[in-house]
């Protein structure tokens, strides 16, 4: 178990840049998921990490020991690939047994620790199978079984549950957590799915284009991202431009919302987001109160999609994606006037201006 | 196939018909007048083993067949061993002139041996290692590394290279990696690869000729210069052996070597 920790990574491939200036922490014991688009350098920092690569700038430590020299073998590491990797001319508990094995760890104790691995996993009984005669659920168990029984200092997943269905996936990593809560291990995890990373993850790392755009709790960074590209990659967004005023949020139109906020709204242009969930429709105009922002609204489109339905609104130029569950629908006409209606403190205001991300 | 016989299907059939009877003919007809009591390949055929057991009698061939069998051994293991640790290096590392290496492979199966010989025997003179059994070795290792190379190659492209990862990541050095996961996924080539080095070597007759010391030929030159000598059934005898060995070797290739790689 250890702390591990990136300082000013830097990697080019060629002309282009994969990793660009990179520092993070991941704290002993968290399960932290890096997060992005493909192409963002996420798997590349893992890669870095593990030491299958090495940055051309920055250092690399794992507990405390500095490792940007130490080749992966020597790393105390224990990965699982995207597809799983087992060896084929081996049984289940030959693979899981590797790691002990070259480590020239005793038959007895080796078949012990084999057993308590494959326990953990739910696999005691398969021990003679062969890779090929697993489904793809049990080859995942065997892989992660046969990553943490040489009880390496940090766990690393390169996307290790894309391969499955969804709902073997959703098991998995349910069963994912409990064993990295169970063995304690500081894990890393790379993902492009964000419901993946906001239901594993004690803290997540977005990034883009090769650069950390937020690291946080994931609750954190839903509820206060960053800029344009972390609001919308977590989770959805719905964008205003305005003008920062002492009331509040002056629209083009003169409009003005209403600001109560963790962070007092800054003077000057700026942009907030609203998530789709936070908006509220009514068929008729809410009572105004100060610590609500209303907005009226031509109601083009709803989209059902079981539980939830979205609704697609048009007010002030701008295109609204408001998020209802199913039942609340009733009261709202399909087409026509309505009105839009957050709490003034479900306004995020959004720093450091990217252009908004396109496709996803 | 269900299909109704056609014209062109006879044709076909009766073109591999004369492949085969050209290719086979005249090796039955030898194995069989090495059995033939008749020395001028009178019928009817008396059934003899005379002709083996004047093979055996006959010093000269034995140990040229002993040599033989021994160089053909020492060049399977060099050539095996060096053609293997290339293909592992051509496969893991990307490295400048990587290319140009791999299509230098190809002109020595292709050049004539003849010429490769000729060229080997100057060379050898040139650099003072000169003609004898090392020459007959290194000359034949040289011959065989690029049949090696291409067959273990062929067999690592089936290879998943997230295995050595995977491997390496559980805390396995080089030579680890190597002996527990890519050696048994590429075995049958090495085999494969190694039965050809054996074969090429076996049956190579320029190269030896030229480079071998008069007094220690193997046994192809051995023949050659029999039948210089005067034609007699022992070559018919000797000859029937080779032709056993050399096709049980690349039948027992063929079993592990599937041509184009997959299995």
């Amino acid at each position: 178990m250890a702390e591990v920790k990136v300082r000013g990574l830097a990697l080019d491939y060629g002309t282009t840049r994969a990793l660009s200036d990179v520092s993070l922490d991941f704290p002993d014991g968290q399960f932290f998921g890096l997060l992005g688009p493909s192409g963002s350098g996420k798997t590349t920092l893992l890669r870095c990490i593990a030491g299958f690569i090495y940055p051309d700038h920055g250092t690399i430590s794992i507990g405390g020991e500095s490792v940007e020299n130490v080749p992966v073998e020597k790393r105390e590491i224990g990965m699982m690939f995207q597809n799983y990797a087992l060896f084929p001319n081996m049984s289940v508990a030959e693979n899981v047994g590797f790691g002990l094995k070259v480590r020239k760890i005793g038959p007895a104790e080796l078949k012990r620790r084999v057993g308590e691995a494959l326990e953990l996993v739910q696999l005691a009984a398969m021990g003679d199978r062969r890779p090929h005669q697993l489904s793809g659920g049990q080859r995942q168990r065997v892989a992660l079984a046969r990553a943490i029984v040489t009880r390496p200092r940090v766990l690393l997943l390169d996307e290790p549950l894309s391969a499955l269905d969804k709902a073997l996936r959703l098991e998995m990593q349910i069963e994912l957590k409990r064993i990295q809560r169970e063995v304690g291990i500081t894990t890393i995890f790379v993902t492009h799915d964000q419901e993946e990373a906001l239901t594993l993850s004690d803290r997540i790392g977005i990034l883009k284009d090769g650069r950390l755009v937020q690291e946080g709790p994931p609750h954190d960074i839903y509820r206060m991202p960053a800029n344009r590209f972390a609001a919308t990659f977590l989770g959805e967004a719905n964008f205003i431009e305005g003008m920062g005023v002492a009331s509040g949020i002056r629209l083009a139109d003169g409009t003005i919302l209403p600001w109560y906020a963790v962070r007092a709204a800054p003077a000057g242009p700026l942009t907030i987001a609203v998530r789709p969930e936070s908006i509220s429709i009514s068929a008729k105009k809410p009572e105004p109160s100060g610590l609500t922002c209303i907005l009226k609204g031509e109601l083009r489109q709803v989209v059902f999609s079981g539980p939830t339905v979205t609704c697609l609104v048009d007010a002030r130029g701008l295109r609204f994606k408001v998020l209802l569950k199913t039942p609340e629908l009733a009261s709202v006409q399909t087409s026509g006037e309505v009105w839009l209606s957050w709490p003034a403190n479900q306004s995020m205001i959004i720093a450091g201006e990217t252009p908004p991300v396109t496709g996803s | 196939m269900k299909e109704k016989a056609s014209i062109p299907l006879y044709l076909g059939c009766a073109y591999t018909g004369l492949v085969l009877f050209f290719l086979y003919a005249p090796i039955l007809v030898m194995a069989l007048m090495s059995f033939n009591a008749s020395e001028f390949y009178a019928f009817p055929l008396n059934f003899t083993l005379d002709w083996y057991r004047k093979l055996v009698g006959n010093a000269e061939i034995v140990s040229s067949a002993w040599r033989s069998v021994w160089i053909a051994a020492a060049t399977t293991m060099i050539a095996t061993t060096l053609g293997t640790a290339a293909s592992l290096a051509l496969f893991r590392h990307d490295f400048p002139g990587k290319k140009f290496l791999q299509a230098m492979l190809f002109p020595p199966i292709a050049i004539p041996w003849l010429i490769i010989g000729t060229a080997m025997l100057i060379f050898f003179f040139w650099i003072g290692i000169g003609r004898g059994t090392p020459a007959v070795i290194l000359g034949h290792v040289a011959l065989a590394l690029p049949y090696v190379i291409v067959v273990v190659s062929a067999r690592l492209q089936t290879f998943d290279i997230q295995l050595e990862e995977a491997a390496r990541s559980l805390g396995a050095g080089n030579w680890d990696v190597t002996r527990y996961v890519t050696l048994p996924w590429i075995a049958s080539g090495v085999v494969a690869g190694a039965l050809f080095a054996f074969a090429v070597s076996f049956d190579q007759f320029v190269v030896s000729y030229f480079l071998a010391e008069p007094g220690d030929a193997t046994l192809p030159v051995m023949i050659y210069t029999a039948i210089r000598k005067g034609f007699t059934p022992e070559i018919n005898a000797i000859s029937t052996i080779i032709i056993v060995i050399s096709m049980t070797v690349m039948l027992a290739a063929s079993r592990y070597f599937k041509f184009g790689g997959e299995r």
